[in-house]
């Protein structure tokens, strides 16, 4: 990663860029531009070797004006403040897009879980909780699993958390796993999220999807479903870049004919690496990492990390390329995004494209604090329908204004702040 | 033939004809329904006839491929093709997901719609003319009036996943071993279809339902059988369907009296209870139940009889006779006499005008099904929905009947009411109920005890005679035998007779006789007028093979001899010389 990127600038350079245009005064752009509250703190653990290490957290609360706040953790060693800052900011916008009474957060800690045991990582929640559960809960702020973080995790906070408190809060964290207060659907609802805003702007330019293909960036559950869905609906994938552990550095594995998905997960270890081999075997050209972006295809899905479109490589991207769907968080940077935009290339812009995610995130709220959980074609068919609504809401608003894709998805969730900022009276 | 458009999210269920979701075929009822948009379309541009606004209701089709995923998705196969009963099967189905690819599109279809609807089977084996499946599969409604989208949409896709699953029902099964096909060729396409009829305080329901077939199987003296048959229901067409009490006519001659012996004949043989969908209150929560958004309700609980002013007259007991149309007293009959003879809806116009139609396009005699409204005090304009079009097998094979005098020793019967055509050598099987034991309070073990040996004998791949009392195929067991399909599956002549202590309609059960029809099955009606009386001594004296309290089964030495005239409903059956003992 370019130790020079700096994400938390990039948000506030995107939202200063709104901010001119929707004309907002100094009081609107002072609130939004920085977190409402951050909190930073340490995590002492007993390792199993008997030594004593002292882990970094944080959690940052950009904004609570439409509902509780909502955000992952992330556990990760290169994490940085200004990171977990930006993903918060980009939480707000992503709860206000698709329109759901939430705000934005996002939490971390400065950790390697593959070099830590489970007990290990299980006292790294707890005191993670033990540090913030007077911050955080079901009215304040709702974590929710993130890079690195599982069910799991969730389960050891959720728990941390009742045992301080005495209640039952099953709507105090989600991400948990079905059966434990965790929802259907919610593996799936990013990736097919992502899916669906590609199946409506597909519809939108006159392409049929079955006449597309695409190439995808990582292979975690993002990747995998919506690998699934392109698929199921039509599409040829034909590239996937993933992370390899053992080698620590990324592949991309190539097929003219189209990738099989369920013919890779079957060489997929659980860190989402595809077997090198195995892959060869199957007749796939292993290439470098970078390569997915090059691949000449009509689709592109960065959804791995963030600044993975920058101004080094967008112009390596396809001239066949007609449309780029953001399935991570802050993959692009705004010197490609520029370059983009001049080739007319269409964004499905993240926060709006990976949304998926957190609205799911909201559906297991809501069955957790009615404990009553539905059908998984309940919470697929409502998240379809969320995710289409907002993209049309987007797709509307950037055609009548003329607006580049990304621009009015910040109009419509800014503007959507901003008012309940004003009905709250804070400016 | 896939005919209709893409469904669209914002307007597709009430789109012009029909739209669709997913990949794959429409299966043949909906294609019949492709075809009849088309007939309607060509020849009733204006979609009026005689004031009577016609056409096929709103409906969106999931295509057999969403099927296909489903079942591939959820690993479906294991389950329905085990020996689970039909509700664990279809609890699985329930239990399933459609994932990501269809769930938003019918979120987005039940978000649009607020009308009660009915959810049928289209599967690519049923209505074909060649491969009778027809009432195999279920139908359910759905009243689609909850308060909040997602427990509308629960409802309706809890009612798809329940007609995916009554493909592998077990009667379903027993059939696809009877036919010798693999069940896992089938595929199942489904129609989602706005129910025609208005709400009536806490029901909804179609004024009239009907089943017209271009060709009738049982004429009655002097009509002929191309003049068609029409039966009709007040309510939804499940009384029809499932061959209950209804008026039967030929569309030729709407003011011919029907076949009554007396008043009181005419009495206990009219409809006297309805199907509605039921907008009230749900007392029974259960997905795997068909009827579980019905109503079964009596028409004398309906308060404002004047609302069967099109359909009914009323019985004067003082007189013993019917008056036309609704009085201040006496007890209402559904004759639809006010319709039929004082054409006070146009229905029997539209009727004959529409089998017109459809027997030119379609190239042969047909059945449809229909459904009228009356519409609302809004918007009166009454209304014909168009719900099904099939094509009936009718053979062309000329046949001769010999001639035949009631002393005839070698005739076993002959009959002037016989479904078919053709002639058959090859039965020396004779299953029947015994008449010495026949009570109509056992009709439920009868059923049981003649699917038994029906087993048998589709397990030896061996074709009989079946003779019994009352209506087959009768979903009431005080009217006859209350029998499925695949429980007399291998029956090539099914005869149907009465004791003189029943007074029964012969049967009009629509997909029973579909069935017999495309089966190639020589249906007899035996009664005293028309017909010379089974000769039961003769049969008893045959070799028994098994037998229980109700139900024998005997063996002749030689094959019957079966010749039936198809054009003039004749038939006979000859003994043969060496069956003599």
């Amino acid at each position: 990663m370019d130790k020079s990127f700096n994400a938390f600038k990039m948000a506030q350079d995107q939202f200063d860029a709104v901010a001119d245009k929707l004309n907002l005064n100094e009081a609107s752009r002072e609130l939004l531009r920085t977190p409402m509250r951050e909190y930073h703190f340490t995590i002492p653990v007993k390792m199993d070797d008997g030594t004593s290490k002292v882990f970094r957290g944080f959690r940052i609360q950009h904004n609570d004006a439409i509902g509780p706040c909502k955000g992952g953790i992330r556990f990760h060693p290169q994490e940085t403040v200004d990171t977990v800052r930006a993903l918060s900011m980009w939480m707000t916008w992503k709860t206000a897009v698709v329109d759901i009474p939430l705000g934005g957060s996002k939490g971390g800690v400065i950790c390697d879980p593959h070099n830590l045991s489970a007990r290990e990582q299980e006292q790294i929640c707890r005191g993670w909780i033990r540090q913030l559960h007077r911050n955080v809960g079901p009215l304040r702020d709702i974590p929710a699993p993130d890079v690195m973080t599982n069910g799991q995790h969730m389960l050891w906070m959720l728990d941390e958390y009742e045992t301080i408190t005495g209640e039952k809060y099953p709507g105090m964290i989600t991400g948990k796993p079905v059966g434990m207060g965790g929802s259907l659907g919610r593996t799936e609802a990013t990736g097919y999220g992502v899916i669906f805003t590609v199946r409506e702007a597909l519809k939108e330019m006159n392409l049929t999807i079955e006449n597309t293909t695409a190439s995808f960036q990582g292979f975690g559950n993002v990747s995998q479903y919506a690998i699934k869905l392109y698929d199921q609906l039509g599409g040829k994938s034909l590239c996937v870049s993933c992370w390899d552990q053992q080698d620590q550095t990324s592949y991309s594995f190539h097929k003219k004919a189209g990738i099989d998905i369920d013919e890779l997960l079957s060489i997929t270890d659980h860190f989402g690496g595809i077997d090198k081999a195995k892959a060869k075997e199957l007749g796939y050209d292993v290439l470098t990492g970078d390569k997915w972006i090059e691949v000449e295809c009509d689709i592109l899905v960065p959804a791995a990390l963030e600044n993975q479109i920058t101004a080094a490589n967008v112009n390596k991207i396809s001239s066949k390329v007609k449309l780029i769907a953001e399935g991570a968080n802050g993959p692009t940077t705004p010197e490609a995004d520029e370059v983009l935009k001049e080739r007319g290339i269409f964004i499905i812009p993240d926060f709006l494209c990976n949304a998926g995610g957190v609205t799911c995130s909201y559906f297991e709220q809501v069955q957790c604090n009615m404990n009553y959980f539905w059908s998984k074609d309940e919470v697929l068919g409502k998240l379809d329908y969320k995710m289409t609504t907002a993209y049309h809401k987007v797709s509307k608003l950037a055609r009548e204004k003329r607006l580049y894709m990304r621009d009015a998805a910040y109009m419509i969730s800014v503007d959507r702040v901003i008012r309940a900022s004003v009905a709250r009276g804070w400016i | 033939m896939k005919s209709g458009q893409k469904f669209e999210r914002e307007t597709g269920f009430f789109h012009d004809g029909f739209t669709y979701i997913g990949t794959g075929l429409p299966g043949g009822k909906a294609s019949g329904l492709a075809l009849s948009h088309n007939i309607l379309k060509k020849h009733f541009p204006e979609g009026d006839i005689e004031g009577m606004q016609v056409n096929i209701p709103h409906t969106t089709v999931l295509l057999s491929g969403v099927f296909d995923t489903f079942m591939k998705e959820n690993n479906l196969y294991k389950i329905s093709l085990s020996d689970a009963s039909d509700d664990e099967i279809a609890i699985s189905f329930i239990n399933a997901s459609f994932g990501g690819l269809y769930s938003g599109d019918l979120f987005y279809l039940i978000e649009n719609v607020d009308k009660p609807l009915a959810v049928r089977s289209s599967s690519i084996c049923e209505d074909s003319l060649n491969e009778p499946f027809a009432g195999f599969y279920e139908t359910k409604m759905v009243a689609n009036n909850q308060l909040n989208s997602a427990d509308k949409y629960n409802a309706l896709i809890n009612a798809i996943k329940y007609v995916y699953a009554s493909l592998f029902f077990q009667q379903s099964k027993k059939y696809f071993r009877t036919i010798n096909r693999d069940i896992c060729q089938e595929k199942m396409a489904v129609i989602i279809q706005e129910v025609v009829g208005d709400r009536y305080g806490e029901n909804f329901f179609p004024y009239i339902s009907g089943v017209l077939k271009s060709y009738n199987f049982y004429p009655s003296e002097q009509i002929e059988p191309d003049a068609g048959f029409a039966a009709l229901a007040f309510g939804l067409g499940k009384t029809i369907v499932d061959g209950s009490t209804c008026w039967s006519y030929c569309p030729r001659y709407p003011r011919t009296p029907q076949p009554f012996n007396n008043m009181k004949d005419m009495l206990n043989n009219t409809q006297k209870e309805y199907w509605a969908v039921n907008l009230g209150k749900i007392n029974n929560y259960n997905p795997v139940a068909e009827t579980e958004y019905l109503a079964h309700n009596s028409i004398f609980d309906i308060r404002d009889r004047s609302l069967l002013k099109h359909i009914c007259s009323t019985y004067d007991h003082i007189n013993d006779r019917l008056i036309m149309g609704v009085q201040n007293y006496g007890a209402p009959v559904l004759d639809f006499a006010p319709t039929l003879r004082a054409e006070t809806l146009p229905l029997n116009t539209v009727i004959n005008q529409i089998i017109k139609v459809c027997e030119d396009e379609t190239n042969s005699k047909v059945e449809i099904e229909f459904a009228v409204s009356l519409g609302t005090t809004k918007d009166p304009q009454p209304r014909f929905g168009f719900l099904q079009l099939r094509p009936i097998n009718i053979s062309n094979e000329i046949i001769d009947l010999p001639e035949i005098t009631d002393s005839s020793d070698e005739v076993l019967l002959s009959s002037k009411k016989v479904m078919g055509n053709g002639i058959s050598n090859d039965i020396c099987d004779i299953v029947y109920i015994r008449p010495e034991n026949f009570n109509t309070q056992y009709t439920n073990q009868i059923a049981a005890d003649i699917a038994e040996f029906n087993a048998i004998f589709t397990a030896n791949k061996r074709k009989y005679m079946l003779i019994g009392f009352g209506r087959w195929g009768t979903s009431d067991p005080w009217c006859g035998i209350p029998v499925q399909w695949p429980q007399i599956s291998n029956a090539k002549i099914i005869v149907e007779t009465v004791l003189p202590s029943m007074r029964a309609d012969f049967s009009q059960g629509a997909h029973f006789f579909h069935n017999m029809t495309a089966h190639n099955v020589f249906y007899f009606s035996v009664d005293k007028e028309d017909a010379k009386n089974l000769d039961w001594n003769w049969i008893q004296q045959q070799k028994t093979i098994n037998e229980t309290k109700f139900v024998k089964h005997v063996k002749l030495k030689q094959s019957l001899k079966v010749l039936v005239d198809g054009r003039h409903s004749n038939g006979v059956i000859m003994k043969n010389e060496d069956n003599k003992q």
